[in-house]
């Protein structure tokens, strides 16, 4: 399906976002009632104001593996922001025992290579790798599985001794590649969140630190995914969601030195986390 | 003084530290002890002097510091939108 066939010239675009070279990733907009979602000019979703699809197209030279991505990552983002449902970006994996971990951090923090290092080192599965779904039975927040890869950096899966599958090129950045991953089975009830940053100095030791429920909000409202949906509804419901996350876990921030030998001591400090419930 | 919390703010309550969410500008604030007794006071009774009495009577504070340090509050949520005075 081409532009011309969704008729791209009726749609009101109200939101538009750019990567780093400066070209369209994403834009948003309005055709009659529904809203139309395009990723990196070649995937469109049209979706109404309730979140229910109504077309995903593309324009047939999207990779098979990227559309998957799309599809479960901002596209299920979209989809979910529209029903009121919580989406972070963050990784995610589920313990042996299966309780989930939720990472959170800035871009560059290692989300990804700390999910990957879980799975490899600590009998972990993958959950979430970089949009992950937070939804609730009960006051209990669960998180479910939706990749079936890690999305790593060339350096990140070499260090970590991991091996790449194909020559994936997810949007322009030709410097991570996709790495096959156990994946969680079933959604995990969520133990702990760990929102993770370098230490400023790689002498430096490693610092967990349990966050207040207002420090927590601040620190994870940036990784709320809200594809440019701001309406009352959205955001009342991105609050009643937050209020139950964190009613329901603990909030640690885990400060760790750039080192790669310091891997073995943040993985078990992670570990340790969960399960936390309240 | 009235002190009237706008109907765009929406608060949730956890261990006894409130998160408001502005959904005018989308802004969420945070606060805690003090400044979650005072909320929960002007849903009660948009009034300062209603709020003084509940944070008097819950923190082992005097009047008049009750007094200087609520309308320094109000002052910064009146500048923020979260709350309107009315004389």
């Amino acid at each position: 399906m081409s532009a011309r066939d969704l008729d791209l010239d009726a749609v009101a675009w109200v939101l538009e976002t750019k990567d780093a070279a400066g070209g369209v990733s994403y834009r948003l907009g309005k055709r009659g009632p529904n809203w139309i979602g395009e990723w990196g000019g070649c995937v469109w979703l049209e979706v109404t104001d309730e979140g229910r699809r109504v077309s995903l197209t593309n324009d047939g030279t999207v990779d098979p593996f990227f559309l998957a991505k799309v599809e479960r990552g901002p596209v299920a983002a979209l989809e979910r922001r529209l029903r009121g449902e919580l989406t972070l970006h963050a990784s995610a994996t589920s313990s042996p025992s299966g309780e989930g971990l939720l990472v959170l951090g800035e871009s560059g923090a290692g989300k990804s290579t700390t999910a990957a290092a879980l799975v490899r080192d600590r009998g972990h599965s993958l959950l979430a790798d970089d949009i992950a779904w937070i939804d609730f039975e009960g006051d209990r927040a669960v998180i479910a599985p939706t990749e079936d890869h890690s999305y790593l950096s060339f350096a990140a899966t070499s260090a970590l001794g991991l091996t790449k599958v194909d020559d994936h090129v997810y949007w322009d950045d030709a410097t991570k590649c996709g790495v096959p991953s156990r994946v969680a089975a079933r959604a995990a009830p969520l133990g702990a969140i760990a929102i993770v940053a370098w230490a400023s100095d790689a002498s430096m030791s490693m610092t967990t630190e349990k966050l207040s429920v207002l420090d927590a909000m601040r620190d994870i409202l940036p990784h709320v995914s809200r594809c440019g949906i701001t309406t009352p509804r959205a955001r009342l419901a991105e609050l009643d969601d937050l209020s139950r996350l964190l009613g329901s876990v603990f909030v640690y921030r885990v400060r760790r030195p750039k080192r790669f030998e310091a891997l073995p001591e943040y993985l078990d400090t992670l570990t340790q986390l969960t399960p936390r419930f309240r | 003084m009235k002190v009237v919390p706008s109907p765009h703010v929406f608060a949730r309550e956890f261990d006894g530290e409130l998160v408001l969410l502005d959904l005018d500008g989308g802004v969420y604030f945070g606060l805690d002890g003090v400044g979650a007794t005072v909320w929960r006071a002007l849903g009660v009774s948009a009034t300062l002097e209603h709020a003084i009495a509940a944070v008097v009577s819950e923190f082992d504070v005097e009047e008049q510091r009750a007094r200087t340090d609520i309308l320094a509050l109000v002052e910064e949520l009146e500048a923020k939108g979260i709350v309107r005075r009315e004389d």
